[in-house]
């Protein structure tokens, strides 16, 4: 009897792999829950101030496209409008999330190093996308600011990182392995 | 594990899309029933487990669900305090959910189903603990007083445990339960199906 039509082997890959996802989708809970806690116990030491490195960013990109723009702590204001980017729409939860799904990935350390770097640079960038888009929303469409920050956004993050996530585990991975 | 996700990724995230797409439409129809149905199973849950004050209640206010209760004031007077303890902007995940089980491309319609009513049900429970824990963050909140309220008594540790559950829901919640709940259910789903139909199983889970 070959391989495949043993139903008994069916089953225990079948169960293997259930296995393989339950400890994967454990892991990933966990290391999302360990990563809260550090950033959340050091959010006067790390995340305010990443915060504002966002901010000053903003401005130095504004300012180079000839708005001028003030920035105080962490609120950005133009001559039309004033955004305060608050401790969780910095992205530095979301690229928590992104590197504990790396982490938690049958991967190489070499391979989840370079996963948790393209996600860094990659939702940064997407950031300052977010944060520059929502300025532009708030000075010229302001009735769409909040749909534009609550609904979208949040859901375009989520959507990136997790394409991003499933390129990195199923393409990038799996090529260096073959 | 993702393998056949990541092979079919560009269908994947154009499905995500037009589904999101789909929901982001229907939402101000949907969204008053849900935040009506969290209000109704929340309160009946709450009075069961005795978790909410006798006096206090949920109620719907444009799509947000409040908890009015008693309080005391620093000056002794007793009055009724309305706080919103679940909003729209934090049920909205669920649109994430269902597109992402709609883009699933390892279920069939059968299976979407299955796992589109489990995911609903277990993030509805979600939904239902950040809610409670809201209600009881706000409850306890120290800086009540400078509101000239008198905060409900709380341990330095229940204070402590609300304050970091609070942030927990508000900050990662929202991005984080959507996905563990699609993972959750479409692998369960996959291998439920698997097991009933006795067939060989799918290449992939996801």
């Amino acid at each position: 009897m070959s391989r495949q039509a043993d139903p008994e082997s069916k089953n225990s890959h079948s169960a293997g792999k259930g296995r393989e996802v339950a400890r994967g989708w454990l892991l990933f809970a966990l290391y999302t829950v360990g990563a809260f806690v550090l950033l959340y116990g050091l959010t006067q030491q790390v995340v305010t101030p990443f915060t504002r490195g966002i901010a000053l960013l903003t401005k130095g990109v504004l300012t180079l496209s000839g708005i001028p723009t003030q920035v105080a702590g962490t609120v950005v204001t133009t001559p039309l409008f004033s955004v305060a980017i608050q401790n969780n729409c910095n992205a530095i939860y979301e690229t928590a999330l992104f590197i504990a799904a790396v982490l938690s990935y049958p991967a190489t350390w070499r391979e989840r190093a370079w996963g948790a770097l393209l996600g860094f640079v990659a939702l940064y960038l997407l950031n300052l996308i977010r944060v520059l888009s929502l300025i532009y929303v708030g000075s010229h469409f302001r009735q769409y600011f909040d749909v534009s920050h609550v609904y979208i956004w949040q859901s375009l993050f989520i959507i990136f990182a997790l394409s991003l996530w499933i390129f990195w585990a199923g393409k990038l991975v799996q090529s260096a392995r073959s | 594990m993702f393998r056949a996700l990541a092979a079919r990724l560009l269908p994947f995230v154009l499905r995500f899309s037009l589904t999101f797409l789909l929901l982001f439409a229907l939402w101000p129809v949907v969204s008053p029933y849900y935040a009506r149905a969290m209000a109704v199973t929340g309160q009946a849950l709450l009075k069961t487990l005795a978790l909410m004050p006798p006096e206090g209640h949920l109620e719907v206010r444009e799509n947000r669900v409040w908890v009015f209760r008693p309080v005391r004031r620093s000056d002794g007077t007793q009055a009724t305090a309305g706080v919103n303890v679940l909003d729209e902007g934090t049920y909205f995940n669920l649109v994430i959910l269902l597109a992402l089980v709609a883009a699933t491309p390892t279920l069939d319609w059968k299976g979407k189903g299955t796992a589109s009513g489990l995911g609903l049900a277990i993030l509805g429970l979600l939904h239902l603990s950040d809610l409670y824990v809201k209600l009881r963050w706000t409850a306890i909140f120290p800086d009540l007083r400078s509101s000239g309220v008198i905060p409900e008594a709380a341990s330095p540790l229940v204070l402590k445990t609300y304050e970091w559950l609070y942030a927990f829901y508000s900050v990662i919640g929202f991005g984080l339960f959507p996905i563990l709940v699609w993972i959750g259910v479409v692998s369960l789903t996959a291998h439920l199906r698997t097991l009933s139909t006795g067939g060989s199983p799918s290449r992939d889970l996801l």
